[in-house]
């Protein structure tokens, strides 16, 4: 049976022996803090004084001591796991879809409202008789009907009454110009 | 009324203001006929088979009423001539009006060969008021009218009638001058001479 004259009183001043242990007991809590191996041979109450202290340390101080991005990630896994939301699903992308079909209805009225001004404007601005094809050839002056003042030229009093031979020439001309268009609309000219 | 709902009466609006001018665009060939002073009308449609049928046909009958002329059968080609003015030309085709006035022309000239003044000015006359441009065949058409005035001036009953006539003779011949003029100026400048 120990002797109650073995254990120091409280406020009895520590001795060497007492310094000494508790210099290599702190030494042995620094190796704990720094995730350090403990020594393989250790007394049974240095090994028992130093789990109490890892067991104070785990609980006054903040077990998720990690890196801020690792920290993030477990939390972030443990949300995904519990609430079954896999990791690529976007909750915000249906939020866009939304504000996006918005915007579209917002503007369809507008959007045809300008469609609607171009095409008047195109309408208004166009030559009247519509156009002719982009692809189509401007037809040569002598196939055209068109007066006959430039090949008849003045006509003189004396000959007033001469129609017979202007109608003549006229014809003539006439049917230059149509043999030329017959041709042309056949493909000679091409 | 929401933003919205404006935005849709406004594009409705101009939707049917689209559809209206789009309506409302096109040709303007109805309008009258007008008399142009200077400007010479542009080039119609190509040259047809009706336009040639028509000028072929206006040929012949003036052949046909060469050859009564040569056999001095004048009433004859008078009526030869007259089938001119029945023959039916493209609408819109520039040669119908020359080819037609030229007949009236030489309508005249016969019927004034044949002392029929009031006939004949009336045919120089319906010429004159059917045409819907200027061109040296209204301007000789004038010329004619001229001719018929001055040779039947003389033939009036009072001095009054006579002087009129012969005013009007001298009317219808600087018409005809100034005419010529202004269509070969015309002429000149779209030959960039």
């Amino acid at each position: 049976m120990a002797h109650d004259d073995d254990i120091p009183t409280p406020d009895a001043p520590e001795t060497p022996a007492e310094t000494a242990k508790a210099k290599a007991f702190g030494e042995l809590v620094e190796g704990m803090v720094s995730d350090q191996t403990p020594p393989p041979a250790l007394a049974f109450e240095d090994r028992a004084l130093l789990e109490t202290a890892t067991m104070i340390r785990a609980g006054s101080h903040d077990a998720f001591d990690l890196p801020a991005d690792r920290r993030n990630a477990i939390i972030d896994a443990a949300l995904e796991s519990g609430a079954g939301i896999e990791r690529d699903a976007a909750p915000q992308s249906s939020v866009a879809d939304e504000l996006a079909q918005r915007r579209l209805r917002r503007m369809a009225p507008w959007a045809a409202t300008a469609v609607a001004a171009a095409a008047a404007v195109f309408l208004w601005l166009r030559p009247p008789g519509g156009q002719a094809p982009v692809n189509e050839r401007p037809v040569p002056v002598a196939q055209q009907s068109r007066p006959a003042d430039a090949l008849v030229g003045r006509i003189d009093r004396a000959h007033a009454g001469d129609a017979s031979a202007r109608i003549d020439q006229m014809f003539a001309d006439r049917s230059a110009g149509y043999r030329a268009v017959r041709f042309r609309r056949q493909g000679g000219d091409q | 009324m929401t933003r919205r709902a404006f935005a849709l009466l406004a594009s409705l609006g101009l939707i049917l203001a689209v559809f209206a001018v789009a309506t409302s665009c096109g040709n303007t060939s109805d309008d009258p006929p007008q008399r142009s002073v200077t400007q010479l009308p542009d080039p119609g449609e190509v040259i047809d088979e009706p336009l040639m049928l028509a000028m072929s046909r206006a040929k012949n009958f003036h052949h046909i009423a060469n050859v009564y002329l040569q056999d001095g059968n004048v009433d004859a080609a008078v009526a030869e001539v007259r089938k001119i003015l029945t023959i039916e030309f493209p609408a819109g085709a520039p040669e119908a009006q020359d080819v037609l006035l030229d007949a009236r022309a030489r309508l005249g000239k016969l019927l004034l060969g044949q002392a029929k003044q009031e006939e004949s000015l009336r045919v120089v006359d319906e010429g004159i008021a059917s045409a819907t441009r200027e061109s040296y065949f209204l301007a000789n058409l004038y010329t004619v009218r001229g001719e018929i005035l001055e040779t039947a001036a003389p033939n009036q009953a009072t001095d009054e009638a006579k002087q009129q006539m012969r005013h009007d003779a001298i009317e219808a011949f600087e018409k005809s001058n100034e005419m010529q003029l202004v269509i070969q100026r015309a002429l000149a400048k779209e030959m960039g001479l």
